[in-house]
């Protein structure tokens, strides 16, 4: 019998340098765990992920997108995090119009002390593009 | 001199975009021998060894595809004129929708159509989706624009006889309007027919106009005579996709309409012009494949 693969996502991270790549750095030297799915992008603040640098995610064949940033009022550049929050959102509902899951997209909120957020982040979100299957474009 | 011949797809509104050139076309006529034209002159078929083919309007049905392939095959350089012919135009917005529903509303549900069947013998094919011509040729100029500026035209076809390499203007509509801007977000979302302020940007009104993701060249025409801009020009140098780029601008300053949203309003306000073209689409298509 033919051994049945498991289903191993491929998740896009743009991560600010400030607060959630700091949790990722963080959560490294603690030595916590979390999914090798996740491939982090590290961007100077969230609010420069423009629509566009997800939907390429996507198109280049990536099952899910995280976008995390700082804590509310504690984006160093003083509104990146809620421009980026709003982009993400109307972005899953555009994701939703187009056939692919507006689920596949998600926006985090964290500071830079906050390992364990970050990695009950990654965990839950893999787990849920694990329950969501492979995007529609990868099959 | 030179052999020029220009093919279309469309409405032929491009071709008046040319014959917008007024006495200017004059001394490009003295370089040019306008062999081929369907619209201005009576020439039927395509004559061979032609230097320039100005092509308008998308492939819409598999003729045009053809005609696009013959002209690539006839001349040494391509040039794309106007949106459909760049980007997919207005008529890309019925990819949104599969082609026999849309083929259906067309020929038996619009307004003055009389119930008919569709037509189907003896007229190519409708293709899936209505896409830019560089999807089926290469392509060497794109002059955008609904229509395309006549100055835009004369610049390109000048260029290609003089044999230099010629750009269009990369600045933005925002960068030619004359409307002061306050750096205050909008307070509301407004229509056209409330009126607009004299001299305030019509953005920060709360009017959605394109200028910052369209490509300027056209003396910001409609925003200085209080119409927002609609984006006829594509994306601007800096924003590859237009579509995408204002709604990154404006989902961040008016929040309250992001509930609202829909596909069909997404592109029809902001791809109105390319969204064959723009990535969404692109992702949808790929979607849809499946």
């Amino acid at each position: 019998m033919e051994r049945q693969e498991q289903f191993e996502p491929v998740i896009v991270a743009f991560c600010c340098w400030w607060c959630a790549y700091g949790a990722a750095d963080l959560a490294g030297t603690s030595k916590l765990e979390y999914p090798t799915n996740i491939r982090i992008v590290r961007v100077p603040c969230s609010g420069r992920v423009e629509p566009q640098f997800i939907l390429r995610a996507f198109k280049g064949k990536a099952d899910g997108v995280i976008v995390a940033g700082c804590l509310e009022g504690g984006c160093h550049y003083v509104d990146g995090n809620l421009k980026a929050k709003r982009r993400v959102e109307s972005l899953k509902k555009a994701l939703n119009a187009i056939g692919l899951s507006g689920d596949r997209l998600e926006f985090y909120l964290m500071s830079s002390a906050m390992s364990d957020k970050f990695v009950e982040a990654m965990n839950e979100f893999t787990e849920r593009i694990k329950r969501l299957g492979p995007s529609p474009l990868r099959v | 001199m030179k052999k020029l011949a220009t093919v279309g797809c469309c409405c032929a509104g491009c071709h008046v975009a040319i014959l917008d050139l007024h006495e200017r076309i004059l001394p490009l006529l003295k370089d040019v021998e306008l062999s081929h034209s369907y619209i201005i002159s009576d020439v039927k078929a395509i004559p061979s060894d032609l230097d320039i083919v100005v092509v308008e309007g998308g492939i819409r049905t598999e003729h045009d595809a053809a005609l696009a392939k013959e002209a690539r095959e006839k001349a040494k350089y391509v040039v794309a004129l106007g949106s459909c012919a760049c980007f997919g135009g207005l008529p890309s917005l019925a990819n949104l929708y599969d082609t026999k529903e849309m083929m259906n509303y067309v020929y038996t549900m619009t307004p003055g159509t009389s119930a008919g069947e569709i037509p189907h013998v003896e007229i190519p094919r409708v293709t899936q989706k209505l896409e830019p011509i560089s999807s089926c040729v290469k392509v060497d100029y794109e002059v955008p624009g609904c229509p395309p500026e006549p100055d835009d035209i004369a610049l390109i076809i000048g260029g290609i006889l003089s044999g230099e390499r010629v750009e269009l203007p990369k600045k933005s509509v925002c960068d030619e309007c004359e409307r002061k801007r306050l750096e205050k977000p909008p307070a509301k979302v407004r229509r056209l027919f409330e009126e607009p302020e004299d001299k305030r940007c019509l953005l920060e009104q709360g009017y959605f106009c394109m200028g910052p993701a369209t490509r300027g060249g056209c003396k910001a025409r409609c925003p200085n005579s209080a119409v927002p801009c609609d984006g006829c020009r594509g994306p601007s140098a800096v924003s590859w996709d237009q579509g995408l780029a204002m709604l990154d601008a404006l989902s961040t300053i008016t929040y309250e309409n992001v509930k609202d949203y829909s596909l069909a309003t997404h592109t029809g306000t902001f791809h109105r012009y390319t969204y064959a073209s723009s990535l969404l689409a692109k992702l949808q298509g790929l979607v849809e494949k499946r």
